[in-house]
């Protein structure tokens, strides 16, 4: 390398830092770092890492990003956050897991006066709705997870069907259609359809199926709506479906990730998948990838059909700020700046970061790249994601009282009653 | 160097006098004291004090997500022991342990004794008898989960084949099959350790003592009952002991393979601690329930130390 190369490159480098310091803002002069509390690992959320170098660059600010195991989350954020530690300055969690205690205990700060005009407009309103709290803003969202359809066009095809199911009726005559015994030995080589039950998605699943017949979670007062009509049309819809003898019985142990294997390995013809989920199945899967579809999610009758706003249900992914963060403006920049930059990344819906940002859905890209971006839109669009608190408190009840049902251990009504006296019990409401 | 003093004496030798004397007993008698004070400052540190801390937040609320602390004093501790949910993880506990600990030590008794009887290749036998033990629990359970797999698991799919089940068995879905899916596991686990104690045991008899038997005319099972068990029972204690205690406390194991389900069939004192101290967040609830489950394996050590020093009386 000669030197006047090296000149060069030296010139261009104090250029960049010069420029880098002049373009500095003034919220990040003085600021040397800032922490990110990260719910697990970054590796299933591209949009992290891509978003903290691009912020990094821009500020100066060097940003630590610290991965919180999923397993002691709850409580690292709620110990950290409660005895006043300025630990993490931003912490990105599932919307939700802490709402409404930790903006009702003061541990978070309201985000209102960072948010430019028109974006609060441009996010999806179910995720501005579950990220607020009395009527502020405390979580910028910058991902969403829906569970949708996701079938085997192929089979479907076979079978006859001209598209995928969008009733309940329809979904189960598909899915016993499409349960298939190759050898009638009484044993499915597919089965029709798979849908995840383990931890988080139990309830998504549950809550799915409950908005799909028309039901709602919680009532205006906080008290469970889930326990009546349709809470218990929407565990018998799914012990009918395992009776039908159309899914395996082994979903009580599927996680999304488990019903996207079986959908993309042939062991199923159709399955719900997360978002995130179904680009794994249908980019990664060999041979059936290009055979897989993405859909809506059936509901009890054809959603254009149902008065009810939402039909579908949502859950968002979101940055809070510290209330005892030493450099509070910054670390509302760097969840302003995650609620934009990732929130409609092209690229990183590609990945799976399912962008919160309406108008991100019309860009070219996507729509060259993504193919499912429609549908996934649409379904946003009715979806919600009705916030109570102690989530983690009545996640796992409702888990087992759908699994008690799917296994054949309650009948439904049976289930429904138990998870009341659970509930009451851990003073979910 | 340390002088014995009633030694030098018995031996005829002068008994010293003056400061090197002194020192010389005062090693002797506080050496050991001394060289273990470290020790014990760390362990005192880093066990007694989480402990003491952990009993003084059980009198406590400590409900981090709704904000509510203060002083309880025992009402922790009446509402576990009125609540019929406590019981029931009681119960389960105390069926995991039971089957784990009467299968585990019956199956290493077994494979000790053959193990004693092996001719050749202990080399080969004895290290792949330790590989369960190598192997982390949590990856235990993820390896068990995949051979139960209800569509791609092993096991399903040998029994189809031999015409032992009709069709893919979901081992989970079921209360009894996923307990005894737990205690297999646990068993896999658990069982090298016993196995080595137990065949430590075992090298200790003297063939002599079976010979003798031998020509008294003596079957395998009169062997088994009147020598090898009465010669290797403080082993057998240890491991019955020692098993006990952890199975007891075991979390790992249940949380990742059956995650106490299905329902509540398997949700163990320890799964059932960990979701009200991290997930609900009631920490002075919590503690309360782990210190009842301190007070039981302690009763477990005193069993223990009871039987054993009655074991050394004899």
């Amino acid at each position: 390398m000669n030197i006047r190369r090296i000149r060069a490159i030296i010139a261009g480098l104090v250029l960049v830092c010069a420029g880098s310091a002049l373009a500095q803002p003034e919220w990040a002069k003085g600021v040397d770092r800032l922490v990110w509390g990260n719910a697990g690992s970054i590796d299933g959320d591209p949009a992290i890492l891509e978003t903290i170098l691009e912020f990094e660059a821009w500020t100066g600010i060097d940003v630590e990003i610290v991965p919180v195991p999923d397993l002691s989350q709850t409580t690292e954020w709620a110990r950290t956050l409660a005895l006043g530690e300025g630990t993490y300055d931003v912490i990105d969690v599932l919307v939700g897991l802490g709402n409404p205690e930790w903006a009702r205990n003061g541990w978070i700060v309201p985000l209102d006066d960072v948010v430019p005009e028109g974006l609060r407009q441009d996010w999806l309103p179910s995720a501005v709705e579950a990220g607020t709290y009395d009527g502020e803003l405390y979580w910028m969202p910058h991902y969403g997870q829906t569970l949708m359809l996701g079938y085997r066009s192929d089979l479907l095809e076979e079978a006859g069907f001209d598209g995928p199911p969008q009733t309940w009726d329809e979904l189960l005559e598909v899915a016993q259609a499409l349960t298939i015994d190759e050898n009638g030995d009484g044993n499915p080589e597919t089965f029709g359809f798979a849908f995840p039950t383990l931890g988080d998605y139990g309830l998504w699943t549950f809550k799915s199926f409950l908005k799909g017949g028309g039901g709602q979670m919680w009532n205006e007062d906080g008290t469970p709506a889930f326990l009546g009509e349709e809470g218990l049309q929407a565990l018998e819809f799914l012990d009918g479906l395992m009776e039908s003898g159309s899914v395996p019985e082994g979903v009580t142990e599927y996680t999304a990730g488990d019903a996207g294997e079986v959908l993309s390995g042939g062991q199923a013809a159709m399955a719900l998948l997360s978002t995130g989920g179904v680009i794994d199945a249908t980019r990664q899967s060999t041979p059936y990838g290009q055979y897989l579809e993405v859909a809506p999610l059936p509901t009890i009758r054809p959603a254009s059909e149902m008065d009810n706003e939402f039909v579908y249900n949502a859950s968002y992914n979101g940055v809070v700020v510290n209330a005892d963060s030493p450099n509070i403006e910054a670390a509302k920049q760097l969840a302003l700046f995650m609620g934009t930059y990732a929130s409609s990344w092209n690229e990183g819906a590609v990945e799976g970061n399912i962008p919160v940002v309406r108008s991100t859905y019309e860009s070219p890209y996507l729509q060259k790249h993504f193919s499912y971006a429609d549908a996934i839109l649409e379904q946003f669009n009715r979806a919600n994601s009705d916030i109570h608190q102690g989530y983690a408190a009545y996640l796992e009840p409702v888990n087992q009282a759908l699994q008690n049902v799917l296994n054949g251990q309650m009948e439904p009504q049976e289930a429904l009653d138990w998870l009341d006296d659970r509930l009451q019990e851990l003073e979910v409401y | 160097m340390s002088v014995d003093m009633n030694a030098a004496r018995e031996m005829g030798g002068p008994a010293r006098k003056g400061p090197l004397a002194s020192l010389a007993r005062f090693v002797d008698n506080r050496f050991g004291q001394l060289v273990t004070l470290p020790s014990l400052l760390v362990i005192m540190l880093v066990v007694g004090f989480p402990t003491l801390y952990l009993i003084y937040t059980s009198f406590f609320n400590r409900d981090l997500l709704r904000q509510r602390f203060g002083f309880v004093g025992l009402h922790h501790y009446s509402e576990a022991l009125t609540s019929s949910a406590f019981w029931g993880y009681l119960g389960t506990t105390t069926i995991y342990s039971a089957s784990s600990v009467v299968f585990g030590v019956g199956l290493s008794l077994l494979i000790a004794i053959v193990l004693d009887n092996v001719r050749s290749g202990k080399w080969f036998y004895l290290p792949v008898i330790l590989i369960p033990w190598m192997i982390p629990p949590v990856a235990t359970a993820i390896m068990w989960k995949w051979m139960i797999h209800d569509i791609y698991g092993i096991l399903n799919v040998v029994l189809v084949n031999i015409g032992i089940l009709q069709g893919p068995y979901h081992w989970l879905g079921d209360p009894v099959a996923a307990m005894a899916v737990l205690v297999s596991a646990d068993v896999w686990y658990r069982s090298p350790f016993s196995i080595l104690i137990l065949y430590a045991g075992l090298q200790r008899i003297p063939s002599e003592i079976y010979d003798a038997a031998k020509i008294d005319g003596a079957g395998p099972l009169a062997y088994f009952r009147h020598i090898t068990i009465p010669s290797i029972r403080p082993e057998l204690l240890i491991v019955l002991v020692v098993s006990t205690m952890f199975v007891f406390r075991e979390f790992g194991l249940p949380y990742v393979l059956t995650g106490g389900g299905p329902g509540e069939a398997t949700e163990v004192l320890a799964l059932a601690i960990y979701r009200r101290g991290n997930l609900l967040l009631r920490q002075g609830y919590a503690s309360a329930l782990s210190v009842i489950m301190l007070l039981i394996t302690i009763g477990f050590v005193a069993i223990y130390f009871r039987l054993l020093s009655r074991e050394e009386q004899s």
